[in-house]
């Protein structure tokens, strides 16, 4: 649920990018801390294990600035994508205004893929939220390992695979290269301003 | 203002942030600046202080204290900073010992603790005096901390589940002779230890006392000074 400051005339909005272990949700985040750095003007948390993974969570906060005389404010989260650490992510989903789902796009991930849809369904009921109701946006990462001639998923079925009942927006990306990064993180902020515009009055 | 007047509106003002916010055009690349596994040791040390926030084991809390060691070698030079690492040493070797039994009051204090060493350990961030107004704060925490559970376990409970005392000695040693799964041994020393370091806290707090006690002197000859020469 976002908090809304009537008062302050504030909006704080969460958004949660989710997905299998090393399927580019950190790099999500750093594309956009690494490119807009200055504009955002604010400091990325990253907090990594030894072996460079997400042990925690990654926390970016950004400024949009005014909407409607109310000043938005976006804080994105990543969870770690290890199956072993589902309690982390479940607390970092808690309050979760938005998601956006990370898939990867490699073959030998397809069932990866499926399980962790399957976990953050469970995980957001366990809040009492339904993943049919919830702004949520897909994201097909690592599409650029098709010219390393790695197998890769074709969007079809990762459509079939993911989206077939909950027809949300999808988009093929590249983390690593910044591809499609930036429309999946406007299209999520629009999808999550909107669910929460009548409580900007 | 209509409802769909004023919801177009909010579209509009929201498209068109996003548009100047995310405009891709004329943005050179940055370096990510990520708080990634480190070799600095504050780095680590902070690294560890969340990771008992989530999990805590006895591997994790042996690199805790170890990395306490670590860094008091480093700021052997500074009482005030090796005061404050001897705090965390003793609130590692409790939750150690207690884990999630451990009073939630123990873990704020722990990240408290952790943070005002941060800024006195930071270079020129706060003034000596300020250093020692945080540590005096924190010490208080402590103390306070320890009256709760020495009050609400009663005079039955084992004294193992105390808090340890801040000195040099426990953190001097942080394995004590212990071992992880050795609870009875573990207990056993904490038991010592509260007993050998009250008088080390006791101490302490009397050191901080008579230092602010001398200060303020200080600065009430400073006043008479300037008012006679007025």
């Amino acid at each position: 649920m976002a908090f809304v400051n009537l008062k302050k005339k504030e909006v704080q909005v969460k958004i949660v990018y989710y997905g299998p272990g090393r399927g580019g949700k950190t790099t999500n985040l750093e594309y956009i801390y690494a490119k807009f750095n200055e504009r955002i003007q604010t400091e990325m948390v990253t907090v990594k294990t030894h072996g460079d993974r997400t042990l925690f969570f990654d926390f970016l906060p950004i400024d949009i600035g005014k909407i409607n005389g109310y000043a938005a404010k976006m804080q994105l989260y990543t969870v770690p994508g290890q199956v072993k650490y589902n309690a982390t992510r479940r607390l970092v989903l808690r309050g979760a205004d938005g998601i956006v789902f990370v898939a990867d796009s490699m073959a030998v991930r397809r069932e990866k893929n499926i399980l962790s849809l399957k976990n953050l369904h469970e995980n957001l009921k366990n809040y009492k939220k339904s993943i049919f109701a919830i702004p949520l946006v897909f994201q097909y990462n690592k599409v650029d390992l098709a010219e390393q001639g790695i197998p890769l998923l074709p969007f079809a079925t990762m459509e079939k695979d993911l989206n077939s009942q909950l027809k949300r927006p999808a988009f093929e990306a590249s983390a690593v290269t910044g591809s499609n990064v930036v429309p999946t993180l406007k299209k999520i902020i629009t999808m999550t301003m909107a669910s929460i515009k009548d409580e900007l009055k | 203002m209509s409802n769909d007047a004023r919801k177009s509106k909010v579209d509009s003002d929201l498209a068109n942030r996003l548009d100047t916010l995310f405009d891709e055009d004329d943005q050179g690349e940055k370096p990510v600046v990520t708080k990634g596994h480190s070799k600095d040791p504050l780095d680590e040390l902070k690294s560890l202080v969340m990771s008992i926030e989530w999990e805590i084991t006895d591997d994790l809390m042996e690199r805790f204290l170890s990395q306490i060691d670590s860094l008091k070698t480093r700021f052997g030079e500074d009482r005030i900073l090796i005061m404050f690492l001897q705090l965390l040493g003793s609130l590692g070797l409790y939750i150690k010992t207690n884990k999630g039994k451990a009073h939630p009051i123990a873990f704020k204090l722990l990240n408290s603790v952790y943070n005002s060493f941060e800024d006195a350990a930071s270079p020129g961030k706060i003034s000596p005096s300020e250093k020692k107004k945080l540590l005096y704060i924190e010490l208080n925490k402590y103390k306070e901390l320890k009256e709760q559970i020495e009050s609400s376990r009663g005079p039955e409970v084992e004294p193992s589940r105390a808090p340890a005392t801040v000195t040099g000695r426990m953190s001097d040693s942080p394995t004590g002779g212990s071992t992880v799964g050795n609870s009875s041994a573990e207990g056993s020393n904490v038991i010592n230890d509260v007993a050998l370091t009250q008088r080390h806290l006791e101490k302490a707090i009397g050191d901080l006392k008579s230092l602010i006690i001398k200060e303020f002197a200080g600065i009430r000859e400073d006043i008479a000074r300037l008012a006679k020469a007025k």
